[in-house]
């Protein structure tokens, strides 16, 4: 019979094919004839469930992590292993087991560290997670209690600002950038709801309490399927669960803030709460600057309930937020001026394991962000007041089948957006009207249903080679009544067009497929490829290149197209050591379309068509971090340097040319210390180094009635002084293991040590003596800020 | 006198707090770039009958003292209307760079006009020809009265923290959108008139209401604290008067953009600065405004009546 030859193009390819075939099935091989150790990992103390705590075998070096609850899986063959648990702040826990059947093991690791205070997340780059993850990124708890901060209070936004790759938007402000990106394009997330404003008093504070944080993860590259919504990161913070065993008090108080949080159990080992609250007292202290009457300051509370099921399958728990920040001052006679911004935030969430491979988590929360400004004056009174309300609904399936970790999934967000309403009531008192009346300006109230689908796999083939893939596919949909003006392409006015009824009148379709691939060598190099597509369809219209409380959120629409990113980045990380130590390198290129702008002196408040303002082009960002970590020793603390570039086409904007974005900042270098020389005894420090912030000077001016007006040149062509700081701490602790449940700690440092004067703004004058000279005069927020704070726990 | 406007007091409110917070301010050598030479004109062209004024200058280095050299010699300047008619304009030998109609010439309200300008801003000995589109002049409301009452300051355009003759406003605000502006006069001298100082009125919330004494001033009679700070006091038997203009949106954007060029760069509530865009074509920096003027005048007298807003 004649056959017929085959081209040795096509017969590679088919064997190409056959491989990748193996491979993809190769775990399911793998795990024929293998039993299943499996188990779970929790504090002993307050059996809290431990995620991503690394589960190794000494004997062949293979390993996992645990899952969000704790839960950890391997598929093994009969025989005699030594498990190694090891999780940072905890003991190690060495265990032998004999594997002749299916085994569960659970383990109650306990905590070596004597008080953990400050922010602690949980999250261990030594394991298999971070390995195989471009771009996530996660602290050790201890290096971020121990990063000094403004006024002593940890903060895990301050710690998220010293990763490579993130810069801080501005002087101790709580905005940042990730890669590039806006500071509107950052997830933050507290129990799985947004947070759309996380600052407290302009920034110097955030609305997380390092006291309630559980879990935190944060993502700048290589983000889950399970997220979206946001184009450069997500910050995920979880709530910690109140004790189930006993109660808990901790506590502290500093020159400016105090809090105390309480918990414990309900129903012993089944129901337990958490209860947590911050305030400040500045407003004592303002009358002693001269400033009597004015208010200043915020206060937050946090609560968390959690149920857990008699039959261990099913858990309840129930989160809240509630933060009000207040600033007011008096205006003279009977005139009081105010400014008040706060987030609201309800969750519950409901946990149900089918089984240790299968667990489902339905979530569904309310998040609220309200920002109002009122002055009364006697005569009359106004508020204005920008609002932005979410209603939202989540459930997640993962499933962990040896070697992959399957996630799929669905969300619904239904965002109303209330972009501005003014009411003045004039008083008949006042006279100049010919009656009492109120005058109301609204911007109209817009109304929103984002939603996605999603299902991603994490697939190890044969413990080296980790494959990432997933999509998620996002609607986002424009509801009415509503009215949508359209522009041509010069955004010149050309129609308006009105919805009446509720009905959803336009939706934007989103398709973002994400793809990884790790692997991991036994030396303890992995080099890691990503690539991932994010969309965002809610944007912040700021006027400021900083951002402040009365931003406001507003949605994509026929007119406005959701911004989309797509990034490529590429790792490569070492450890060695027994885990002391690790370096790496990961470099990454990120295109960003129909990114947003405003037109040269547009209008953001009070403006009733403030699709008019905004200005369409693209943006692409490019950047190589470096990063080198000693995790343990007397002298320990990691360094990172981080070349960026990050650039901006906009209509309209610097004559359709490209220009430096304002978080464009090509230099950074982050450095932190912690030097150790007794259990007693710490000492921290850190160093910040930016290029300057890009800036707009004038290269010329024209003189209108002796005033000398400036003419600019190109968009963000200057840059501002570097911008540098070192902080210095030093903490105290209570004697060690005493077996005394009472312990504390004391500290007291520097912000801003060397007092150096970094620009916050630059601003360009005439002299008011010799109106024939300009000068140039800075803004520098800080010089050196001491703090001291005292920390309990009972 | 410092104006606190009531409806953008918050934009003041966070950079007050921070800066309280311990920020400071230094004075810092900065280099900077330099640019072309570009023609500047400041010209305003009203319905009064007067000598009306065509400012042109020269743009230079920002950081550059000699302004005084600026005035731009040997222009031939004029305006058109509508029908073709042209008023030129004479330069003043006092002034250079600045150029004067008749005494005698007036707009009028309805009418358009544009500027013509032949100079040579770049000093290259050959005039360029620069020229703004057709301008119309506005209608201006009528102001029915101004009086003047002795108390504190009144809302909503102050805060009442301070004492002296408000100068109160009786006029129809139409239903339509103004674009007015106004400053004073305390004896015939005219005060706060200036590009910086001239006072915008937000009509947002008054259209098609009668403004029944609404304070456009508070004038410090000689009790005033921070007597550096008074341009001028006002006593029982001055004249006072009201001018208000009504500008075009243009004009009145402007006069915007130009303040927020002049104010201080503050993160937080600034953008990007952005260059002022004016009417004038060939890349030339500035305006030509056409606007009409309203006056209402009043003496102060002894105050009988008890003040009307009280500490």
């Amino acid at each position: 019979m004649y056959q017929k030859a085959v081209p040795p193009e096509i017969l590679g390819a088919f064997r190409t094919l056959l491989l990748v075939c193996c491979l993809l099935v190769g775990g399911g091989c793998l795990a024929q004839n293998t039993f299943t150790l499996s188990g779970k990992i929790v504090d002993k103390t307050t059996s809290e469930a431990l995620p991503d705590v690394a589960v190794w075998l000494q004997e062949s070096g293979k390993g996992t992590t645990t899952d969000q609850n704790g839960r950890y899986s391997l598929q093994l063959p009969a025989g005699n292993y030594t498990l190694k648990i090891s999780y940072l702040s905890y003991k190690t826990v060495v265990r032998q087991v004999k594997l002749t059947a299916n085994r569960q093991e659970n383990i109650h690791l306990e905590s070596d560290a004597v008080l953990l205070q400050g922010v602690e997340i949980k999250g261990n780059r030594t394991n298999q997670t971070a390995r195989s993850t471009i771009g996530m990124s996660s602290f050790t708890s201890e290096m971020v209690q121990r990063i000094p901060a403004l006024l002593g209070e940890a903060d895990i936004i301050k710690a998220v600002q010293m990763l490579p790759g993130v810069l801080m938007a501005s002087e101790s402000s709580s905005g940042f950038s990730v890669r590039g990106g806006g500071l509107d394009q950052n997830a933050i997330l507290l129990d799985k709801a947004i947070i759309y404003n996380p600052t407290h008093t302009c920034g110097f504070f955030s609305v997380f309490n390092n006291d309630i944080i559980g879990n935190a993860e944060i993502y700048k590259g290589d983000i889950p399927v399970s997220y979206g919504g946001r184009l450069s990161s997500v910050v995920d913070v979880s709530m910690r669960d109140g004790n189930f065993h006993d109660y808990r008090l901790e506590g502290g108080i500093g020159l400016l803030l105090a809090k105390l949080t309480v918990d414990g159990p309900i129903w012993k080992d089944h129901t337990s709460f958490l209860v947590s609250g911050r305030a400040t007292y500045f407003d004592a202290f303002l009358p002693l600057a001269g400033m009597k009457g004015t208010k200043l300051g915020f206060y937050d509370l946090n609560a968390r309930l959690v149920h857990k099921f008699k039959n261990r399958k099913d858990r309840l728990a129930l989160s809240g937020y509630m933060g009000q920040d207040r600033f007011g001052m008096p205006g003279g006679s009977d005139i009081h001026m105010g400014l008040d911004f706060g987030n609201k935030m309800l969750g519950l969430t409901w946990t149900h394991f089918f089984s240790n491979r299968l667990v489902l988590n339905v979530n569904t929360h309310l998040s609220d962000y309200l920002s109002y400004v009122g002055q009364d004056a006697g005569g009359y009174d106004f508020v204005w007041k920008t609002r932005i309300t979410d209603y939202a609904g989540q459930a997640d399936l993962a499933f962990t089948p040896a070697n992959h970790e399957f996630r799929t999934g669905f969300s619904l967000q239904y965002h109303v957006y209330q972009p501005g309403k003014l009411t003045v009531n004039m008083r008949e008192s006042l006279g100049f009207f010919d009656s009492a009346r109120s005058i109301a300006f609204n911007q109209d109230r817009l109304h929103t249903l984002e939603s996605a689908v999603y299902a991603g796999n994490t697939q190890t083939i044969a413990n080296r080679l980790i494959l990432k893939y997933g999509v998620r596919l996002s609607t986002f949909s424009n509801q009415g009544p509503d009215s949508v003006s359209y522009f041509d392409k010069d955004y010149n006015a050309v129609g308006r067009r009105y919805f009446d009824t509720r009905s959803f009148y336009h939706t934007w379709f989103g398709f973002e497929p994400r793809v990884g691939l790790a692997y991991l060598f036994d030396c303890g190099l992995s080099l890691k490829f990503n690539y991932s597509r994010t969309v965002q369809y809610s944007q912040l219209a700021t006027n400021s290149n900083s951002g402040n409380p009365l931003d406001i959120w507003f949605p994509a629409n026929p007119f406005v197209k959701p911004q989309t990113a797509d990034m490529l980045a590429l790792g490569l990380s070492f450890e060695w050591g027994e885990q002391e130590w690790e370096a790496s390198v990961e470099g990454y290129y990120k295109f960003m379309h129909h990114v947003i702008d405003f037109k040269d002196h547009s209008n953001v408040l009070l403006n009733s068509d403030l699709y008019g303002e905004l200005r369409m082009g693209r943006g692409w960002a490019y950047g190589l971090e470096l990063y080198l970590q000693r995790r343990k020793g007397m002298v320990n603390g990691s360094v990172s340097y981080t070349y960026s570039r990050s650039m901006r086409v906009i209509d309209q904007v610097n004559d359709g040319k490209a220009y430096p974005s304002p978080q464009d900042r090509p230099h950074a270098v982050n450095l932190l210390l912690n030097i150790e020389p007794h259990p007693r005894h710490v000492i921290s420090l850190n160093w910040v180094f930016y290029s300057g912030q890009p800036a707009t000077y004038p290269v010329g001016k024209a003189v209108i009635d002796g005033q000398f007006v400036p003419i600019y040149g190109k968009r963000n062509s200057d840059r501002m002084e570097d911008y540098h700081r070192m902080d210095v701490s030093y903490t105290f602790k209570s004697r060690p293991n005493t077996g005394k449940r009472f312990s504390w700690n004391l500290s007291a440092g520097v912000y801003n040590a060397y007092a150096r004067k970094n620009p916050w703004a630059v601003s360009f004058r005439q002299d008011r003596n010799d109106p024939t000279h300009a000068y140039a005069e800075k803004i520098y927020l800080f010089s050196a800020v001491p703090f001291i704070s005292f920390n309990f726990k009972w | 006198m410092k104006r606190t406007k009531t409806f953008t007091f918050f934009v003041c409110l966070l950079p007050v707090f921070l800066l309280w917070l311990g920020g400071c301010m230094e004075i810092i050598d900065v280099k900077l770039s330099s640019t072309e030479v570009r023609l500047v004109v400041d010209a305003r062209f009203t319905d009064e009958v007067k000598s009306h004024i065509v400012k042109l200058s020269r743009t230079c280095d920002y950081f550059d003292p000699h302004t005084d050299s600026l005035g731009v010699r040997g222009a031939e300047v004029y305006v058109t209307d509508a029908q073709g008619l042209r008023i030129d304009f004479s330069p003043v030998d006092t002034m250079p760079g600045w150029y004067a109609s008749a005494p005698d010439v007036s707009g009028r309200s309805g009418e358009t006009y544009s500027l013509h300008i032949w100079a040579d801003a770049d000093g290259d000995g050959v005039r360029e020809y620069y020229e703004t589109g057709n301008e119309t002049m506005p209608f201006m409301p009528t102001i029915d009265s101004v009086k003047a009452v002795y108390g504190y300051s009144m809302p909503p355009f102050y805060t009442g923290d301070r004492k002296g003759w408000n100068i109160l406003l009786y006029a129809m605000d139409p239903p339509t959108k103004e674009y007015c502006g106004f400053s004073y006069a305390v004896n015939g001298k005219v005060y706060e008139d200036s590009i910086s100082n001239i006072f915008l009125f937000p009509d947002n919330f008054s259209s098609g209401v009668y403004l029944r004494g609404v304070a456009l001033y508070c004038l410090p009679d000689t009790t005033e604290v921070n007597k550096h700070l008074v341009k001028v006091f006002v006593y029982e038997g001055d004249t006072v008067s009201v001018l208000g203009y009504s500008f075009t949106e243009g004009y009145s954007n402007y006069i915007s953009e130009v303040r927020s060029a002049l104010s201080s760069n503050i993160p937080v509530f600034s953008g990007a600065p952005s260059n002022i865009k004016g009417n004038i074509s060939n890349n030339a920096f500035g305006y030509f405004a056409v606007y009409s003027v309203e006056k209402a005048s009043c003496i102060v007298k002894k105050q009988t009546a008890p003040m009307p807003f009280k500490r």
